[in-house]
């Protein structure tokens, strides 16, 4: 297992049999900044994966030699345009992981200007419940001047050649929705409107798209096993028999550099709850395609950000983005991920 | 190949040659912000410092692609020129960026530090197009910078005594048409190959001092003639611009007439031979020709006086006294050809010969008629011209080749 401490999964799956799929979008589409946070799912048979596409390539020098003239990580989009756009970009794959199609999804329900400077519905997750074709992110806004941010599912459908938004469902908090900021929600694919809000203590939340609201449906606070950081909502949670559920969440380290400026490392774990949302299993933290260590402090700095996966025909496929920039999946044979899970 | 690349980097992750190569392919494929993730990640990586000169080059190329991330690009490259100074890249996309932001002292800084650099490396495959780009950015550079002669000298020794790629001979004489050439084109020791009239001892001849060698037009004339005489009226700075101040080095005597008291004054304390400071149209040339006992042949006269060249040339006493050659001015290029003509009609009538008709500054600027008479001095044929303007570069020099160019 020491592999996958120095090298990331994705050493360690090749090792064993799996498989990493690049995936490139044409430069029309991206003007060749980042393409991020993918979500794979399968839906009616088609392996489907949304693709977040900024209007910024990240600058993060890892090892400190080269930082930028702002320091170690820096979000550079354009010099005249102060805001985070995201755009989403839908693809259809073979069973190669090879691209068949790409678009971006065109989001009909953008009538009101925009309040705030993120733009658009980040790091969408791609499910269906009742054969509906969702994809659930963040959005920012919509809601204040402030960045308040609230998930939203966005339901999308292929229309005339192209994927569009035909519905738009913004989720309130639980409670009394007073939240700054509510993101990484994780959906429970088998669970129409269910979501894991948080995993330590593992809070599930049910939203209701006839009143409006959402509650908390799960919560035992009792329950908050002992974890090195929290745990961040990361792909969509999936069943895996006997009432048991799975999803790789992320933890965060904010880190400085010598003169105070921003720096980090993205982590991920492997969870499983039991029928009744009991966290019975969690993998050591890793990360995917190796990191680079502080020698001195033993700090590690990477940005990595799995936001899909999916059980296709003997093998999980796990999505994820690479440092903002890059856009991933990596291919296992379940066998080979289950032992993973069971070892780690 | 992508796959082969990522393959080869996941199963090393380490090593930073497997994840340029990765780099480079992502950036091949126009996926400029992947590229830069990963030249990053070489750059950090390793102590091999070509491979993070060129990471930090391929940094800077994906972010300038993507448009509109100046400070950013700048940094990239700062870092690469810091790795490796001596080489030439990284100067020059500095050089172009600042220029881009009309930086001109940045840019100039940065093509002169391009420029210095004396390792030879292969093509890097970052796009440098060469020397030739660097010396354009520091001719326009200097230019910019402070608008004087020394930037123009810059770009009209790029157009006439260097071999450029198109482009650079495009950018070149587009900035050249704009600005005109320099109020000067002096001869160089750099340029002696070249020099079409060459004479006895011209090997000894550094540098010139006319504004379009009229000094050398009549040592050529003359065939390196030491000792001979001179009347120079409109004569102006001893030196600068001067048409006599290179033949009296060459031991020739003269008369010298400016009307301007502080320029005659310099003259006085710098030039051994005579100045007198006077209005050319007002001087009793007989009377001054008597007092100063000129002999009847006086092998150069020259008239530089504007407007005013023609009426002077007219009081001469031309029938009296013979000139070897004459440099006259008449700046037909903005004042009509009627002086011009009117100055041939009497010369001709006195026996002299054109030699060198419609001396221009520029390919289509004349500005001084140039005549020998055969009485005086034996009038080299292959000084003999026949084009309706001669552009004094291209009198001069012979053509420019391969052989004959100025290396940047």
């Amino acid at each position: 297992m020491h592999d996958l401490r120095r090298h990331g999964l994705v050493h360690y799956a090749l090792k064993r049999g799996g498989s990493i799929h690049p995936i490139t979008l044409p430069i029309e589409l991206t003007g060749e900044t980042g393409i991020m946070n993918p979500s794979i799912f399968v839906h009616n048979g088609k392996i489907l994966l949304n693709v977040r596409h900024v209007n910024y390539t990240l600058y993060h020098s890892e090892g400190k030699k080269f930082p930028h003239i702002w320091g170690p990580l820096q979000y550079i989009h354009p010099e005249n345009e102060v805001l985070l756009a995201t755009h989403n970009v839908l693809c259809e794959l073979d069973s190669n992981m090879q691209m068949l199609s790409a678009g971006r999804i065109k989001m009909n329900l953008d009538t009101g200007a925009p309040t705030w400077t993120f733009h658009g519905l980040e790091d969408g997750r791609l499910f269906s419940w009742d054969d509906r074709l969702f994809l659930c992110g963040v959005r920012r806004d919509a809601y204040d001047d402030k960045g308040k941010g609230r998930m939203e599912m966005c339901e999308v459908e292929f229309i005339d050649g192209e994927w569009q938004e035909i519905g738009r469902h913004p989720i309130p908090a639980p409670g009394d929705n007073g939240s700054y900021c509510e993101k990484n929600w994780m959906p429970i694919t088998d669970m129409p409107w269910h979501f894991v809000k948080w995993c330590n203590p593992t809070q599930v939340v049910k939203y209701d798209d006839v009143t409006r609201t959402t509650e908390t449906a799960i919560l035992d606070e009792s329950k908050l096993y002992s974890m090195k950081r929290d745990l961040r909502g990361g792909t969509q949670v999936v069943p895996i028999g006997e009432g048991r559920h799975l999803c790789l969440t992320h933890e965060v380290d904010l880190l400085k550099d010598a003169f105070g400026r921003k720096d980090g490392h993205y982590n991920h774990r492997v969870i499983v709850w039991d029928k009744d949302w009991n966290i019975v299993h969690n993998t050591e933290d890793f990360h995917f395609m190796g990191t680079q260590v502080d020698p001195t402090t033993g700090y590690e700095y990477n940005i990595e950000f799995a936001t899909g996966m999916a059980f296709l025909e003997g093998n999980v496929l796990i999505s994820f983005g690479y440092q903002d920039n890059g856009t991933f999946i990596l291919k296992m044979p379940e066998a080979v991920f289950f032992d993973f899970v069971g070892r780690a | 190949m992508l796959q082969e690349l990522l393959n080869d980097h996941i199963m090393d992750p380490k090593n930073p040659d497997k994840i340029f190569k990765l780099a480079s392919e992502y950036d091949r494929l126009e996926q400029g912000a992947m590229a830069v993730s990963l030249y990053l990640k070489t750059a950090d990586l390793s102590d091999n410092t070509l491979l993070q000169y060129k990471s930090l080059l391929g940094i800077a190329k994906c972010y300038w692609r993507q448009g509109n991330r100046t400070f950013t690009v700048e940094s990239a490259l700062l870092d690469a020129c810091g790795v490796m100074p001596e080489l030439p890249e990284a100067h020059y996309f500095l050089s172009l960026l600042y220029a881009e932001q009309q930086k001109w002292k940045s840019s100039y800084l940065h093509a002169r530090l391009g420029l210095r650099g004396t390792w030879t490396t292969p093509d890097l495959g970052v796009g440098y197009p060469g020397r030739n780009a660097l010396a354009w950015l520091e001719a326009r550079g200097k230019w910019r910078v402070a608008g004087t002669q020394e930037g123009k000298h810059k770009l009209f020794d790029l157009k006439f005594k260097t071999i450029l790629d198109d482009e650079h001979k495009e950018l070149v004489d587009n900035l050249l048409s704009s600005i005109y050439y320099p109020d000067t084109i002096p001869y160089s020791v750099l340029d002696k190959e070249r020099f079409k009239f060459p004479f006895p001892d011209f090997d000894t001849i550094g540098k010139n001092y006319s504004k379009h060698f009229q000094d050398l037009f009549v040592l050529s004339m003359f065939k390196g003639k030491t000792k001979g005489t001179y009347l120079e009226i409109g004569s102006g700075d001893p030196f600068i611009h001067n048409n006599t101040a290179l033949l009296e080095e060459w031991g020739w005597k003269g008369i010298s007439v400016d009307n301007s008291q502080s320029l005659c004054y310099n003259f006085k304390e710098n030039r051994n031979n005579t100045i007198i400071c006077a209005d050319a149209t007002e001087i009793g040339w007989v009377d001054l020709f008597n007092k100063h006992c000129l002999d009847p042949v006086i092998d150069y006269l020259q008239i530089d006086c504007d407007e005013a060249s023609l009426g002077i040339l007219e009081d001469l006493p031309l029938k009296g006294y013979k000139f070897g050659v004459i440099t006259f001015e008449h700046d037909s290029y903005r004042l009509g050809t009627e002086i011009r003509d009117k100055a041939r009609a009497l010369l001709h009538n006195l026996g002299y010969v054109l030699v060198v008709n419609d001396v221009a500054f520029t390919e289509e600027a004349p500005y001084e008629d140039w005549y020998a008479h055969p009485d005086v001095v034996n009038i080299p044929s292959e000084m003999e011209t026949n084009k309706a303007v001669n552009f004094v570069w291209d009198y001069f020099m012979e053509p420019l080749t391969e052989k004959n160019q100025r290396k940047i």
